[in-house]
């Protein structure tokens, strides 16, 4: 185990030697307390904090390496609080939900930590981010997109309601398992990149989704923070209703024909100058909204008579 | 000499600084310098600065002319001051006489406010906006009927041109706009204001607008009829003509004040499709197999069309 240790702590060395001396100095105290890696009282908390970072990072490593089961303990340290927040338009999609992303509330991200007890943010390399909709809202999703910040690794997991019962939350179920988003997760590579994923690469249709949760992980401890930003989700486009558009628009398609020929008369022609009469009718209609000041005229009829006058 | 040599006019912002130039008997010395003196006492570099952005602005086809319209307009304008202020020292004792002249100065002002108005096409929107600004400053210095005793220049209090010379200036606009006075006689009904009252420049700006586009509006009506009428007969079938006016009819009923803009562009969308060739052609072919006979004259559609029109503009109340 302590080899082990050491291995990998060599290996961060050759890799992140031109990243700092900060970097540098972490692992040199760690290398340099080899020694009473046993005699806890000597080490400093910010050595015993790194040494776990290092342990936890490596169980994980191990874990992935072997394709087990995520080692994302279920119990203590997470708090899954679904937030409902308010959504003032209606339950229907609209034309900006598929530009701009359905409009979601996304919680901070919560960030893993062994045995339950408040260590610094970046402790183990796995984060969790909510993305929850509105109650009663789902969506189907088309994309989900976002940018990263070295952010090695993404899974996605959707929690859709169950066709069968309309109350209660639905299940989860994981839709995308450890997509790589760097190459190298100690290298530069990928590192903020802006990333998309379609709803062809997940495993599950996601539709009637209600929440969606991107797990992070991040195993290098050369990026203690990372995550992702702007997260959009974008859902299923529909066709718009076209309705009253059609009939004239399919109209207009009949104009390649070519026109019937009555005698003298140019319709073309006559368009021509029928257009420009109906332009200027509009200038006036125009003018008449934008000078409404009146002339201030109180009669009756034509007549100032003061019978006719009333007081209302 | 100096107070002799120039005369400033007190009550029109339009006038700059007339000048009486009296050559002096000393003043013809040689040099550069004294003539750039005497070109800067006499103030013409405002005077010829005034007149080139008048005609840039107009740009009119004749250019000579328009230039000695604009001179006289302005000597006018001195001239009247200068009577203004004469007069304002005398005591009135004739009122006839001054009612007389009173309205002689009304049709000076009138044609002057006229010229201004005739400079730029109502399509320029901003030049025509100064243009009616211009004119109303002008015809709010209208005499009224009595004189104040301090010797002001005579104005109407609280501004605002008369309705009559507001209704005297429509009809002018229309007569030289070519409409005849029987299409014009309803648009003016609607517009016109009486003598009594005091017309604010929102309106005036919105009557003169209209008399203007109504004038266009009739000579494209007239096109038109020249269009649809037949070549060998000179008049038109009452099928074809009826269709037409129904076509634009509708495509001015489509547009309501209240809608959205984007329901607007909509409705604009489709009224420009009810317009288009096609849909004409289709409206015109059905109407002569299907519409009544006879022959329509052109009378009678510029009537029809000057109706769609004047029924779409607003009465002043």
């Amino acid at each position: 185990m302590f080899r082990l240790c050491l291995m990998l702590q060599w290996q961060a060395i050759t890799y992140f030697f031109f990243f700092g001396n900060i970097c540098f100095t972490m692992l040199h105290g760690n290398f340099e307390s080899k020694t009473s890696w046993r005699d806890e009282t000597t080490q400093t908390s910010q050595e015993k904090l790194h040494k776990l970072i290092n342990c936890c990072r490596f169980l994980d490593l191990i874990a992935r390496a072997t394709g087990a089961a995520s080692a994302i303990p279920t119990a203590s340290g997470w708090s899954v609080v679904v937030e409902h927040a308010q959504d003032g338009g209606d339950a229907k999609m609209s034309a900006s939900d598929v530009t701009r992303g359905v409009a979601c509330a996304l919680k901070p991200p919560v960030f893993l930590h062994f045995g339950g007890s408040e260590m610094q943010a970046s402790c183990s390399g796995v984060c969790v981010i909510d993305a929850s909709l509105p109650p009663g809202k789902t969506v189907n999703i088309e994309t989900i997109t976002f940018k990263n910040f070295y952010t090695a690794l993404v899974s996605v997991r959707l929690r859709r309601r169950s066709p069968g019962r309309e109350g209660g939350g639905g299940e989860w179920c994981t839709a995308l398992r450890d997509r790589p988003l760097m190459t190298n997760p100690h290298a530069e590579s990928g590192a903020q990149d802006y990333c998309s994923i379609d709803r062809k690469q997940m495993r599950v249709e996601p539709d009637d989704v209600s929440s969606v949760r991107l797990v992070l992980k991040q195993p290098s401890c050369a990026w203690l923070t990372f995550g992702v930003e702007d997260v959009l989700l974008f859902p299923r486009a529909q066709p718009e209703p076209v309705g009253e558009l059609s009939d004239w628009l399919s109209a207009l398609n009949l104009v390649e024909q070519r026109l019937p020929t009555q005698g003298s008369l140019d319709a073309a022609s006559v368009s021509c100058r029928l257009q420009p009469m109906w332009a200027l009718s509009e200038v006036t209609t125009r003018s008449s909204r934008s000078h409404t000041a009146p002339v201030g005229r109180f009669d009756v009829d034509g007549s100032y008579d003061i019978n006719l006058l009333s007081l209302t | 000499m100096a107070d002799r040599e120039k005369r400033r006019s007190t009550g029109s912002g339009t006038s700059p600084a007339a000048i009486v130039a009296e050559p002096g008997p000393s003043s013809k010395s040689s040099g550069t310098g004294s003539d750039r003196e005497f070109l800067a006492q006499a103030g013409v570099g405002e005077l010829l600065r005034g007149a080139l952005l008048k005609m840039v602005e107009a740009r009119p086809d004749d250019p000579v002319g328009f230039l000695a319209d604009h001179f006289s307009s302005l000597a006018a304008a001195v001239m009247e001051n200068s009577g203004q202020d004469s007069k304002d020292l005398r005591v009135s004792d004739a009122p006839s006489g001054e009612e007389g002249g009173g309205s002689a100065r009304n049709q000076q002002r009138l044609n002057r406010a006229l010229w201004h108005l005739r400079l730029a096409h109502h399509s320029q929107s901003s030049a025509f906006c100064n243009n009616v600004r211009v004119a109303y400053d002008l015809l709010s210095l209208a005499a009224p009927i009595g004189h104040t005793d301090d010797g002001d220049p005579l104005r109407v209090a609280g501004g605002g041109v008369s309705g009559g010379l507001y209704t005297q200036t429509l009809r002018c606009l229309c007569d030289e706009g070519g409409v005849p006075a029987s299409t014009s006689a309803p648009l003016l009904c609607r517009l016109h204001c009486h003598d009594h009252e005091a017309v604010p420049y929102g309106v005036f700006h919105h009557g003169v607008l209209t008399c203007a586009v109504f004038s266009d509006y009739i000579r494209q009506a007239q096109r038109l009829y020249a269009q649809v009428c037949q070549p060998d007969e000179g008049l038109a079938l009452r099928g074809p003509c009826l269709a037409v006016l129904s076509a634009l009819r509708e495509a001015l009923e489509m547009s309501h004040d209240a809608d959205p803009p984007n329901v607007k562009a909509l409705r604009r969308l489709e009224a420009s499709a009810k317009m288009s060739p096609h849909q004409l052609a289709h409206a015109m072919t059905e109407a002569q197999a299907r519409g009544p006979a006879g022959h329509m004259d052109a009378k009678e559609f510029e009537n029809a069309a000057a109706e769609l029109f004047i029924s779409r503009v607003k009465v002043v109340s």
